[in-house]
Protein backbone atom coordinates (compact mmCIF):
# COMPACT_ATOMS: atom_id res chain seq x y z
CA UNK A 1 0.00 0.00 0.00
CA UNK A 2 2.80 2.37 0.76
CA UNK A 3 4.53 1.79 -2.53
CA UNK A 4 1.71 3.49 -4.36
CA UNK A 5 2.16 6.70 -2.45
CA UNK A 6 5.37 7.73 -4.15
CA UNK A 7 3.42 8.23 -7.36
CA UNK A 8 3.90 11.98 -7.63
CA UNK A 9 6.16 12.66 -10.57
CA UNK A 10 9.46 13.71 -9.09
CA UNK A 11 11.46 16.28 -11.04
CA UNK A 12 14.57 14.71 -9.63
CA UNK A 13 16.31 14.87 -12.98
CA UNK A 14 16.38 18.65 -12.96
CA UNK A 15 19.82 19.93 -13.69
CA UNK A 16 21.47 22.78 -11.91
CA UNK A 17 21.78 24.60 -15.22
CA UNK A 18 18.02 24.50 -15.65
CA UNK A 19 17.56 25.89 -12.19
CA UNK A 20 19.85 28.79 -12.91
CA UNK A 21 17.56 29.88 -15.71
CA UNK A 22 14.53 30.07 -13.43
CA UNK A 23 13.27 33.18 -11.74
CA UNK A 24 13.08 33.49 -7.98
CA UNK A 25 9.31 32.95 -8.06
CA UNK A 26 9.63 29.77 -10.09
CA UNK A 27 12.34 28.50 -7.78
CA UNK A 28 10.18 29.23 -4.76
CA UNK A 29 7.19 27.44 -6.26
CA UNK A 30 9.31 24.43 -7.13
CA UNK A 31 10.84 24.40 -3.69
CA UNK A 32 7.40 24.43 -2.10
CA UNK A 33 6.30 21.53 -4.28
CA UNK A 34 9.34 19.45 -3.46
CA UNK A 35 8.99 20.33 0.21
CA UNK A 36 5.51 18.85 0.13
CA UNK A 37 6.80 15.81 -1.70
CA UNK A 38 9.54 15.20 0.83
CA UNK A 39 7.05 15.52 3.68
CA UNK A 40 4.76 13.00 2.02
CA UNK A 41 7.63 10.60 1.47
CA UNK A 42 8.76 10.92 5.07
CA UNK A 43 5.22 10.22 6.26
CA UNK A 44 5.14 7.12 4.10
CA UNK A 45 8.50 6.01 5.44
CA UNK A 46 7.24 6.41 9.00
CA UNK A 47 4.13 4.41 8.16
CA UNK A 48 6.23 1.62 6.73
CA UNK A 49 8.43 1.65 9.80
CA UNK A 50 5.47 1.30 12.20
CA UNK A 51 3.94 -1.44 10.03
CA UNK A 52 7.25 -3.34 10.02
CA UNK A 53 7.47 -2.97 13.77
CA UNK A 54 3.97 -4.40 14.21
CA UNK A 55 4.75 -7.35 11.98
CA UNK A 56 7.97 -7.99 13.87
CA UNK A 57 6.15 -8.11 17.21
CA UNK A 58 3.60 -10.44 15.61
CA UNK A 59 6.37 -12.72 14.41
CA UNK A 60 8.01 -12.86 17.85
CA UNK A 61 4.70 -13.57 19.58
CA UNK A 62 3.98 -16.31 17.08
CA UNK A 63 7.36 -17.81 17.81
CA UNK A 64 6.62 -17.49 21.50
CA UNK A 65 3.27 -19.21 21.10
CA UNK A 66 4.77 -22.09 19.15
CA UNK A 67 7.06 -22.89 22.07
CA UNK A 68 4.17 -23.41 24.52
CA UNK A 69 2.89 -26.94 25.03
CA UNK A 70 -0.74 -27.86 24.49
CA UNK A 71 -2.93 -27.39 27.58
CA UNK A 72 -0.72 -24.62 28.93
CA UNK A 73 -2.55 -22.31 31.31
CA UNK A 74 -2.71 -18.69 30.20
CA UNK A 75 -4.54 -15.40 30.68
CA UNK A 76 -6.51 -14.23 27.70
CA UNK A 77 -7.04 -10.49 27.31
CA UNK A 78 -10.71 -9.61 26.76
CA UNK A 79 -10.07 -5.89 27.01
CA UNK A 80 -6.91 -3.95 27.71
CA UNK A 81 -7.44 -4.35 31.44
CA UNK A 82 -9.55 -7.52 31.79
CA UNK A 83 -7.96 -10.95 31.53
CA UNK A 84 -9.63 -14.33 31.93
CA UNK A 85 -7.87 -17.65 32.56
CA UNK A 86 -7.75 -20.16 29.75
CA UNK A 87 -5.79 -23.10 28.43
CA UNK A 88 -3.93 -23.31 25.17
CA UNK A 89 -5.81 -25.71 22.94
CA UNK A 90 -4.14 -25.70 19.58
CA UNK A 91 -1.08 -23.64 18.83
CA UNK A 92 -0.52 -25.12 15.42
CA UNK A 93 -3.37 -23.36 13.60
CA UNK A 94 -3.42 -19.58 13.36
CA UNK A 95 -5.83 -17.21 11.66
CA UNK A 96 -4.10 -14.55 9.58
CA UNK A 97 -5.68 -11.28 8.55
CA UNK A 98 -4.56 -10.74 4.97
CA UNK A 99 -6.42 -7.45 4.49
CA UNK A 100 -9.81 -6.15 3.28
CA UNK A 101 -11.61 -8.37 5.78
CA UNK A 102 -10.23 -11.69 4.59
CA UNK A 103 -8.78 -14.16 7.07
CA UNK A 104 -6.93 -17.34 6.21
CA UNK A 105 -6.31 -20.34 8.41
CA UNK A 106 -2.66 -21.20 8.34
CA UNK A 107 -0.35 -23.51 10.21
CA UNK A 108 2.16 -22.04 12.59
CA UNK A 109 5.00 -22.30 10.10
CA UNK A 110 2.94 -20.76 7.32
CA UNK A 111 2.00 -17.94 9.65
CA UNK A 112 5.62 -17.25 10.47
CA UNK A 113 6.44 -17.42 6.80
CA UNK A 114 3.67 -14.90 6.08
CA UNK A 115 5.09 -12.43 8.60
CA UNK A 116 8.56 -12.83 7.19
CA UNK A 117 7.36 -12.29 3.64
CA UNK A 118 5.46 -9.15 4.59
CA UNK A 119 8.44 -7.79 6.49
CA UNK A 120 10.70 -8.39 3.50
CA UNK A 121 8.19 -6.72 1.17
CA UNK A 122 7.98 -3.70 3.44
CA UNK A 123 11.75 -3.54 3.73
CA UNK A 124 12.21 -3.53 -0.03
CA UNK A 125 9.53 -0.85 -0.35
CA UNK A 126 11.28 1.12 2.36
CA UNK A 127 14.57 0.99 0.49
CA UNK A 128 12.98 2.10 -2.76
CA UNK A 129 11.19 4.93 -1.05
CA UNK A 130 14.25 6.11 0.81
CA UNK A 131 16.12 6.36 -2.46
CA UNK A 132 13.40 8.58 -3.92
CA UNK A 133 13.39 10.58 -0.71
CA UNK A 134 17.15 11.14 -0.88
CA UNK A 135 16.86 12.27 -4.48
CA UNK A 136 14.17 14.76 -3.56
CA UNK A 137 16.22 16.06 -0.66
CA UNK A 138 19.21 16.42 -2.96
CA UNK A 139 17.14 18.46 -5.43
CA UNK A 140 15.83 20.51 -2.55
CA UNK A 141 19.36 21.32 -1.46
CA UNK A 142 20.30 22.39 -4.97
CA UNK A 143 17.20 24.55 -5.12
CA UNK A 144 18.09 26.21 -1.85
CA UNK A 145 21.57 26.98 -3.13
CA UNK A 146 20.18 28.42 -6.35
CA UNK A 147 17.65 30.52 -4.48
CA UNK A 148 20.32 31.79 -2.16
CA UNK A 149 22.59 32.73 -5.05
CA UNK A 150 19.77 34.52 -6.86
CA UNK A 151 18.84 36.51 -3.81
CA UNK A 152 22.45 37.48 -3.18
CA UNK A 153 22.79 38.47 -6.83
CA UNK A 154 19.66 40.59 -6.56
CA UNK A 155 20.92 42.38 -3.47
CA UNK A 156 24.17 43.45 -5.01
CA UNK B 1 -18.74 58.68 -13.45
CA UNK B 2 -19.30 56.23 -16.28
CA UNK B 3 -15.75 54.97 -15.96
CA UNK B 4 -16.02 54.09 -12.25
CA UNK B 5 -19.12 51.95 -12.78
CA UNK B 6 -17.37 50.28 -15.69
CA UNK B 7 -14.37 49.55 -13.53
CA UNK B 8 -16.59 48.24 -10.77
CA UNK B 9 -18.26 45.99 -13.27
CA UNK B 10 -14.92 44.74 -14.44
CA UNK B 11 -13.94 44.11 -10.86
CA UNK B 12 -17.06 42.08 -10.28
CA UNK B 13 -16.39 40.15 -13.42
CA UNK B 14 -12.87 39.42 -12.28
CA UNK B 15 -14.12 38.29 -8.89
CA UNK B 16 -16.57 35.93 -10.52
CA UNK B 17 -13.85 34.44 -12.65
CA UNK B 18 -11.52 34.07 -9.68
CA UNK B 19 -14.26 32.35 -7.68
CA UNK B 20 -14.89 30.02 -10.56
CA UNK B 21 -11.23 29.17 -10.71
CA UNK B 22 -10.95 28.46 -7.00
CA UNK B 23 -14.04 26.25 -7.22
CA UNK B 24 -12.36 24.26 -9.93
CA UNK B 25 -9.20 23.97 -7.91
CA UNK B 26 -11.22 22.61 -5.01
CA UNK B 27 -12.80 20.06 -7.32
CA UNK B 28 -9.40 18.96 -8.48
CA UNK B 29 -8.14 18.63 -4.92
CA UNK B 30 -11.17 16.50 -4.07
CA UNK B 31 -10.53 14.35 -7.09
CA UNK B 32 -6.95 13.84 -5.95
CA UNK B 33 -8.12 12.77 -2.51
CA UNK B 34 -10.60 10.24 -3.86
CA UNK B 35 -7.97 8.91 -6.21
CA UNK B 36 -5.49 8.50 -3.39
CA UNK B 37 -8.08 6.50 -1.43
CA UNK B 38 -8.76 4.24 -4.39
CA UNK B 39 -5.07 3.71 -5.10
CA UNK B 40 -4.51 2.60 -1.53
CA UNK B 41 -7.47 0.22 -1.74
CA UNK B 42 -6.22 -1.15 -5.03
CA UNK B 43 -2.82 -1.84 -3.49
CA UNK B 44 -4.39 -3.63 -0.53
CA UNK B 45 -6.63 -5.72 -2.75
CA UNK B 46 -3.70 -6.70 -4.91
CA UNK B 47 -1.80 -7.84 -1.84
CA UNK B 48 -4.81 -9.93 -0.78
CA UNK B 49 -5.08 -11.46 -4.23
CA UNK B 50 -1.40 -12.35 -4.23
CA UNK B 51 -1.88 -13.99 -0.84
CA UNK B 52 -4.95 -15.91 -1.99
CA UNK B 53 -3.10 -17.15 -5.06
CA UNK B 54 -0.41 -18.61 -2.84
CA UNK B 55 -2.87 -20.75 -0.89
CA UNK B 56 -3.62 -24.41 -1.35
CA UNK B 57 -7.01 -25.32 -2.75
CA UNK B 58 -8.15 -26.80 0.56
CA UNK B 59 -7.24 -23.77 2.65
CA UNK B 60 -9.88 -22.31 4.92
CA UNK B 61 -10.74 -18.73 4.04
CA UNK B 62 -12.94 -16.54 6.20
CA UNK B 63 -14.51 -13.19 5.45
CA UNK B 64 -15.12 -10.69 8.21
CA UNK B 65 -18.70 -9.49 7.90
CA UNK B 66 -19.44 -7.10 10.72
CA UNK B 67 -18.31 -8.85 13.90
CA UNK B 68 -18.47 -12.41 12.57
CA UNK B 69 -16.11 -14.47 10.48
CA UNK B 70 -17.93 -16.29 7.71
CA UNK B 71 -16.30 -19.20 6.01
CA UNK B 72 -15.91 -18.70 2.30
CA UNK B 73 -14.88 -20.73 -0.68
CA UNK B 74 -11.38 -19.93 -1.86
CA UNK B 75 -12.60 -19.66 -5.45
CA UNK B 76 -15.41 -17.36 -4.37
CA UNK B 77 -13.06 -15.14 -2.39
CA UNK B 78 -10.67 -15.05 -5.31
CA UNK B 79 -13.46 -14.03 -7.70
CA UNK B 80 -14.67 -11.36 -5.27
CA UNK B 81 -11.26 -9.79 -4.92
CA UNK B 82 -10.72 -9.87 -8.66
CA UNK B 83 -14.07 -8.20 -9.23
CA UNK B 84 -13.20 -5.53 -6.71
CA UNK B 85 -9.85 -4.87 -8.37
CA UNK B 86 -11.60 -4.54 -11.73
CA UNK B 87 -14.09 -2.13 -10.25
CA UNK B 88 -11.44 0.01 -8.58
CA UNK B 89 -9.32 0.08 -11.73
CA UNK B 90 -12.32 1.21 -13.76
CA UNK B 91 -13.09 3.84 -11.17
CA UNK B 92 -9.50 5.07 -11.24
CA UNK B 93 -9.63 5.32 -15.02
CA UNK B 94 -12.85 7.29 -14.81
CA UNK B 95 -11.32 9.63 -12.25
CA UNK B 96 -8.32 10.12 -14.51
CA UNK B 97 -10.66 11.17 -17.29
CA UNK B 98 -12.52 13.69 -15.15
CA UNK B 99 -9.25 14.98 -13.75
CA UNK B 100 -7.92 15.67 -17.22
CA UNK B 101 -11.15 17.41 -18.09
CA UNK B 102 -11.02 19.50 -14.94
CA UNK B 103 -7.41 20.44 -15.50
CA UNK B 104 -8.16 21.62 -19.01
CA UNK B 105 -11.01 23.72 -17.72
CA UNK B 106 -8.82 25.07 -14.96
CA UNK B 107 -6.15 26.10 -17.41
CA UNK B 108 -8.64 27.97 -19.55
CA UNK B 109 -10.02 29.67 -16.44
CA UNK B 110 -6.52 30.56 -15.34
CA UNK B 111 -5.88 32.15 -18.69
CA UNK B 112 -9.09 34.10 -18.36
CA UNK B 113 -8.10 35.41 -14.94
CA UNK B 114 -4.45 36.04 -15.78
CA UNK B 115 -5.38 37.78 -19.00
CA UNK B 116 -7.86 39.89 -17.11
CA UNK B 117 -5.70 42.54 -15.45
CA UNK B 118 -4.29 43.43 -18.83
CA UNK B 119 -7.68 44.01 -20.40
CA UNK B 120 -8.67 45.88 -17.27
CA UNK B 121 -5.56 47.99 -17.60
CA UNK B 122 -6.35 48.78 -21.21
CA UNK B 123 -9.83 49.80 -20.17
CA UNK B 124 -8.30 51.92 -17.47
CA UNK B 125 -5.94 53.55 -19.91
CA UNK B 126 -8.77 54.40 -22.23
CA UNK B 127 -10.88 55.78 -19.42
CA UNK B 128 -8.28 57.53 -17.32
CA UNK B 129 -7.04 60.32 -19.57
CA UNK B 130 -10.38 62.10 -19.46
CA UNK B 131 -10.23 62.25 -15.64
CA UNK B 132 -6.56 62.49 -14.93
CA UNK B 133 -4.92 63.96 -17.97
CA UNK B 134 -1.70 64.44 -16.09
CA UNK B 135 -1.02 60.68 -16.23
CA UNK B 136 -1.87 60.00 -19.83
CA UNK B 137 -1.24 56.76 -21.58
CA UNK B 138 2.48 56.85 -21.62
CA UNK B 139 2.79 57.45 -17.89
CA UNK B 140 0.68 54.41 -17.10
CA UNK B 141 2.74 52.11 -19.20
CA UNK B 142 5.90 53.10 -17.43
CA UNK B 143 4.30 52.45 -14.03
Amino acid sequence: MASSKGGAASPAVLRASEMEKMSVEQLKALKEQIDLEVNLLQDSLNNIKTATGRLETTATSLHDLSLRPQGKKMLVPLTASLYVPGTLDDADKVLVDIGTGYFVEKTMNEGKDYCERKINLLKSNFEQLIEVCFQSIFVLRMLRNCLHLEIVAQDT
Amino acid sequence: MGSSTAIRELQRDLENKANDLSKHQKDIAKNHQVRKKYTIQLGENELVLKELDLLNDDANVYKLIGPVLVKQDLAEANANVRKRIDYISAELKRLDGTLQDLEEKQNSKKDAVCGFPFSCLIQFIIEVPCHMPQYGTRGLFSL
